[in-house]
């Protein structure tokens, strides 16, 4: 054996994978409800109630496992029983796995990317399979989204940031399908340098295609899914997928994206909504379209199209790893985009740039605390943040008013139709903490 | 933790032996105690005939009555005897067979495992590389699987004598289980460094339980007789003075078609058994009965197989290593009455022994050639389009992907039809070769130790028991006397006859190369009317009767004997070619263009009949023995003849003909010479040779 799994890996597998064992990739037969592998939330209920009596999982796995824990957490404990006595499909999966050079890293491993557990923290699978250099995957990078059917010059766009990427030393990270994903991949491995590539299926597959061989066999690609090897394409688990792409990259830039729906665009409006992971541009170059006409309303910002390796790598020392952790103030300003021909939103000033930067970089909440200006309507706050209003109650008002921040001017009727909302001093006195982006302008 | 039911483990084991007073064998119970109880990991060494499948039968039915779910099985050989199936029956343990040959079957498995009706599944580790096995079978077991039993466990070593590449799944599998699954691993024959080895894989809580080896029942006797005369008149006047019926081993499953003919001949009730037997299943019953003397097998004839009142094993060969030797030979002696166990050594044994180790692995530069083609292709290769690429036997391709795709971090892998390169590194890997290496020298090793029990007077079973490291204290001399060895002349002299009458069929070959011949644009089917008939050889090339004499004809004399013409003759006379040729024609070559048909015109003159040249050899071409499969062969025959018009003037032309040539390789020179003969109009063609390089 190349790698051996920890008994705390093994029991994590064993309650959460679904350990298809089987190249069809359907649900495995045989995994009937009552063996059907832990949901995120599930595990994670486990995993609070052993993490309370100090215990790891593989304390699951002894002869006398403590079987009132899953009662505890509200699992039927013979399911846990079931899952548990899957031993000879995990054995059977991992060989499999390891026949085609797939490794599996769990959250209980200390390799598992750092950037995820910070990021993503408990809502971080459980379970990644990958292929090639696991180091890539702590080294941050640029994440290049985009739809599947692309025109041919955004493809030699997406190929071209790819190259830049790999000349400046800076990995790409992406979904590895068809379209934007693969052009600036490719971009990035043909020109030597190093990409990420994040799967939602068939991760069994595609280590056997001769593009990707090359680069993974010199260490400079790996391909990671969070879904079984063998499994097939599936929408949801594509949706999952692009959180993991922002979350292992340093700042993000979209290459084209529909308007109000498909993955791309649900993908940006999460970061540039709740997630926050990483800054978000869109592309500003070439054909314009209407998704990153949005996203930009949205607030993600124009790509500042950096041509050589040093002003890419300007571009990036922007956008480190830990870019919510540093002042907004010191961090240096992305360069804004010109309005010399090509750009593409010759609309915006570059204050505006400056302002989107900035908004980006902080929090849903500090972003409604800066946005709030006197007594406002639910509606108008939407409007002035660019986002849908029940975007804006659950992300925004909802965790402001708990926290105090924010106040109703009508406490007894929550859901009045004139309710408007207001700092409160708890609110004002946050927003002068020290590490809250709040740009000096809207201080005044 | 899941109580251990004593009195209910003794209630099955006489349930399933039928004895109503029977107790459990030393070892037995806490075997079974481990694996239910513990949830354990167990490894059995124990003689065949012990009752190793009492324990996991029993362990099964007991963990399936607490609510966990079946067992799995898996064993290189699955032929479950009728003794062992009925004793599973009679404690109703659900057994189903998972193997090549029953594919119509698997329907009905799969369905009784949906409903959770199978206790225990019974697969050949092979079965695991089986895309369709995996998806339609086991996928539906693999989830509930409570107990893993591992037969004939050594093979899992690779420093066993027994390393069978498909166990190296098994050795993944079993290294990477989690606690909580119970494992049964059970051999007669482990060393102790197959031991240790077993004890690593397994894990540090591996519980083992080991027993003696010897059979006291047993009169073990070595014979040298080089020549193959000898021994099948030895074994002519012998076997009938044997006591009950018997296994006679071969090394080759055309040496046990050929000894069974002789045997049959002298009236002896003997068959043949090896993997291409159709009807093993019944040859194997009609031997449990008695009602043959003897099977005459290969190693096809399995080391499940249990007879307890076997009278005698006679290896006709010496196998290649001491440990199958006690193997093969401990199917007798089992019972209480004594029997024989006697080793034949022929002069062809060494070299029979060398060609398999040779064979085992495959070589650096095939290996580089099969990556180097996979590496190349844009999407993967199936194996017709590696056999088009690289110039190696089909059979060695094969044996190479094989063995490379069962390394753990593989270099290829199959997907589909095809074969891919996979991403892991291959060539800063030594530790394959090493392991090639190893395995080879051990082999080698074996053979010397072989060659030493050949040459015992006595001490036979001490000598047996120490090379396996058996912790026997005492081992009782031979039961009976030893047998003569000596033979009748006249004896001999009819082998000897029998030997020189080996007609070979030369089979027709009925379908063009895959891709087809490009130069003569033909692919696919080769219709009927334009295939050649069933032919005839006078021997194989290296049968040390004929291949001989053709060696010297060609490549020294330049001329063959006329014993050959002789013995074509009388080969033409049993063969009775239908319908009879009128006249003759033959293969033509640049490398030695008189050889074959002065053969032609000799063979003519003897039978009467005219020959005619009918086909001219054009440009230059590969020795047809240096192409190595079936596709580059065939390609290297494209274009390589031309017809000779004028022969179409000759007024038996249309008649059916005799069509000569020396040595038969692949089939393909007869073919495009039947094809281009029978399509300007030549009546049927009968291929004749003096030998054949395949065996058949």
């Amino acid at each position: 054996m190349t790698h051996e799994l920890t008994p705390d890996s093994q029991a994590i597998l064993l309650l959460t994978a679904p350990l298809l064992v089987g190249g069809g990739g359907e649900r495995p037969a045989g995994l009937e409800v009552k063996r059907k592998p832990l949901t995120l939330r599930e595990y994670n209920s486990l995993a609070a109630e052993l993490q309370q009596r100090g215990l790891a999982p593989a304390a699951l796995l002894n002869d006398r496992f403590p079987i009132d824990i899953a009662r505890c957490s509200r699992l039927d404990p013979r399911r846990i029983d079931r899952l548990l006595g899957r031993g000879y499909a995990l054995a059977r999966a991992l060989e499999r796995w390891e026949k085609r050079g797939i490794w599996v890293l769990t959250r209980a491993d200390a390799q598992y990317p750092r950037l995820l557990r910070e990021r993503m923290g408990r809502n971080r699978p459980p379970v990644l399979y990958g292929c090639g250099n696991r180091a890539l995957l702590d080294r941050g990078g640029l994440a290049v989204v985009g739809s599947r059917a692309v025109a041919d010059d955004v493809a030699v766009f997406a190929e071209e940031v790819g190259a830049l990427c790999a000349s400046s030393g800076v990995p790409i990270v992406s979904g590895g399908a068809k379209g934007v994903d693969q052009a600036a991949m490719r971009g990035a491995t043909d020109a030597g340098g190093c990409a990420v590539g994040i799967l939602a299926n068939n991760l069994a597959r595609a280590v056997l295609v001769r593009a990707n061989r090359d680069a993974i066999m010199q260490g400079r690609l790996v391909l990671v899914s969070p879904y079984d090897p063998a499994a097939r394409f599936f929408v949801g688990h594509a949706m999952a997928r692009n959180r993991l792409i922002y979350g292992l990259a340093d700042s993000a830039l979209v290459v084209n994206s529909d308007l109000g729906r498909g993955g791309t665009w649900t993908g940006a409006m999460e970061q540039l909504g709740k997630l926050n992971y990483v800054p978000v541009n869109v592309r500003n170059r070439g054909r314009t379209s209407q998704g990153l006409v949005g996203l930009m309303e949205h607030g993600a910002k124009p790509w500042p199209d950096p041509r050589t390796p040093d002003e890419l790598r300007r571009v990036m020392a922007g956008h480190p790893h830990d870019h919510r952790q540093r002042s907004g103030g010191r961090r240096p300003a992305a360069e804004p985009a010109t309005d010399s021909q090509g750009n593409l939103f010759p609309g915006r000033g570059a204050s505006g740039h400056v302002a989107a930067a900035r908004e980006s970089v902080a929090t849903p909440t500090d972003r409604l605390l800066i946005a709030l200006k006197g007594e406002m309507s639910r509606d108008e706050i939407a409007e002035s943040l660019g986002l849908s209003k029940s975007h804006v109650q659950r992300a925004y008002l909802r965790p402001c008013l708990e926290r105090g921040w924010v106040a109703r001017t009508i406490p007894d009727k929550p859901s009045s139709v004139n309710q408007r909302f207001f700092l409160t001093d708890r609110g004002r006195d946050h927003l002068r903490a020290p590490g809250v982006h709040e740009p000096a302008d809207t201080r005044q | 933790m899941p109580r251990y039911d004593r009195s209910r483990a003794l209630e099955l084991l006489r349930i399933g032996t039928g004895l109503p007073d029977t107790k459990f064998r030393p070892h037995q119970e806490e075997a079974i105690r481990h694996v239910v109880e513990r949830r354990g990991r167990l490894l059995l060494v124990q003689k065949t005939g012990w009752g190793k499948s009492f324990v996991y039968f029993i362990a099964t039915k007991l963990l399936r009555e607490i609510g966990r779910g079946p067992a799995l099985l898996f064993s290189p050989l699955l032929s479950l005897m009728r003794n062992q199936i009925a004793a599973a029956e009679r404690m109703s343990v659900r057994a189903a067979r998972i193997t090549s040959d029953n594919v119509e079957r698997w329907d009905a498995v799969e369905e009784k495992i949906r409903r959770d009706e199978v206790d225990i599944l019974l697969v050949a580790p092979e079965r695991l590389a089986n895309e369709r096995f995996v998806d339609r079978v086991e996928s539906r077991i693999a989830h509930r699987v409570a107990l893993l039993v591992v037969d004939e466990a050594h093979c899992i070593s690779d420093w066993g004598h027994d390393f069978r590449p498909d166990y190296r799944r098994i050795r993944a599998i079993a290294g990477g289980l989690p606690r909580g699954t119970a494992v049964l691993a059970t051999t007669a024959t482990a060393n102790g460094r197959v031991m240790n080895d077993l004890a690593k894989t397994l894990g540090p809580r591996l519980k083992v339980k080991r027993g003696p080896l010897a059979r006291p029942s047993l009169a073990l006797q070595t014979i040298r007789m080089p020549a193959a005369t000898d021994r099948l008149a030895w074994l002519a006047e012998t076997v009938p003075k044997l006591r009950g019926s018997g296994i006679i081993y071969t090394l080759t499953v055309r040496d046990s078609e050929l000894v069974a003919d002789w045997l049959r001949q002298r009236g002896l009730d003997v068959r043949a058994y090896h993997a291409r037997s159709p009807d093993r299943k019944e040859l194997e019953e009609a031997l449990l009965d008695n009602e043959v003397k003897g099977l005459v097998a290969t190693t096809a004839l399995g080391m499940g197989f249990d007879k307890p009142d076997l009278g005698f094993v006679i290896h006709y060969q010496a196998p290649c290593s001491v440990v199958h030797y006690y193997q093969q030979v401990g199917r007798a002696g089992r019972g209480e009455g004594a029997a024989y166990g006697i080793l034949l050594n022929g002069r062809e044994d060494e070299d029979i022994c060398d060609h398999f180790i040779r064979g085992a692995f495959p070589t650096r530069k095939e290996v580089s050639q099969v990556l180097g083609s996979l590496e190349s292709a844009e999407a993967g290769l199936s194996l017709p389009q590696l056999a088009a690429r690289v110039n190696m036997r089909r059979g060695r391709i094969e044996k190479a992907l094989k063995l490379l795709s069962l390394e753990p971090q593989a270099p290829v892998a199959k997907e589909g039809s095809r074969w891919h390169r996979t991403p892991s590194v291959w060539e800063s890997r030594p530790r394959f070769w090493e392991r090639v290496e190893r395995l080879t020298d051990l082999r080698t090793k074996e053979k010397r130790q072989m060659q030493e029990y050949v040459a015992l007077g006595s001490g036979h079973m001490e000598f047996l028991v120490r090379a396996l490291d058996g912790p026997d204290w005492e081992i009782a001399p031979p039961p009976l006397d030893p047998l003569s060895v000596d033979t009748s002349r006249r004896t001999r002299i009819e082998a000897a006859r029998f030997l020189r009458r080996l007609d070979l069929p030369i089979p027709p070959r009925k379908k063009w190369p895959d891709y087809g011949l490009p130069k003569y644009d033909v692919r696919g089917r080769i219709p009927e009317e334009m295939q050649a008939q069933e032919g005839r050889a006078l021997g194989m090339w290296e049968d040390g009767v004929w291949g001989d004499l053709v060696r010297k004809g060609k490549y020294e004399d330049q001329q063959f004997d006329d014993e050959l013409v002789e013995a074509c003759k009388s080969m033409i006379g049993r063969w009775e070619p239908d319908p009879a040729p009128r006249w003759v024609t033959c293969i033509p070559s640049r490398r030695h263009p008189d050889l074959v048909p002065a053969l032609a015109r000799r063979l003519c003159d003897t039978l009467g009949f005219q020959f005619r040249d009918s086909l001219l050899a054009v440009g230059s071409r590969e020795e047809q023995k240096r192409m190595r499969n079936a596709i580059q062969k065939a390609r290297n025959v494209d274009g390589a003849f031309s017809f000779r018009s004028e022969v179409t003037r000759y007024p038996l032309f249309s008649q059916p003909v005799l069509l000569v040539d020396d040595i038969v390789d692949s089939g393909w020179t007869l073919t495009v010479a039947a094809w281009l003969l029978r399509s300007r109009g030549c009546g049927e063609v009968h291929p004749l040779a003096l030998c054949t390089l395949s065996r058949g």
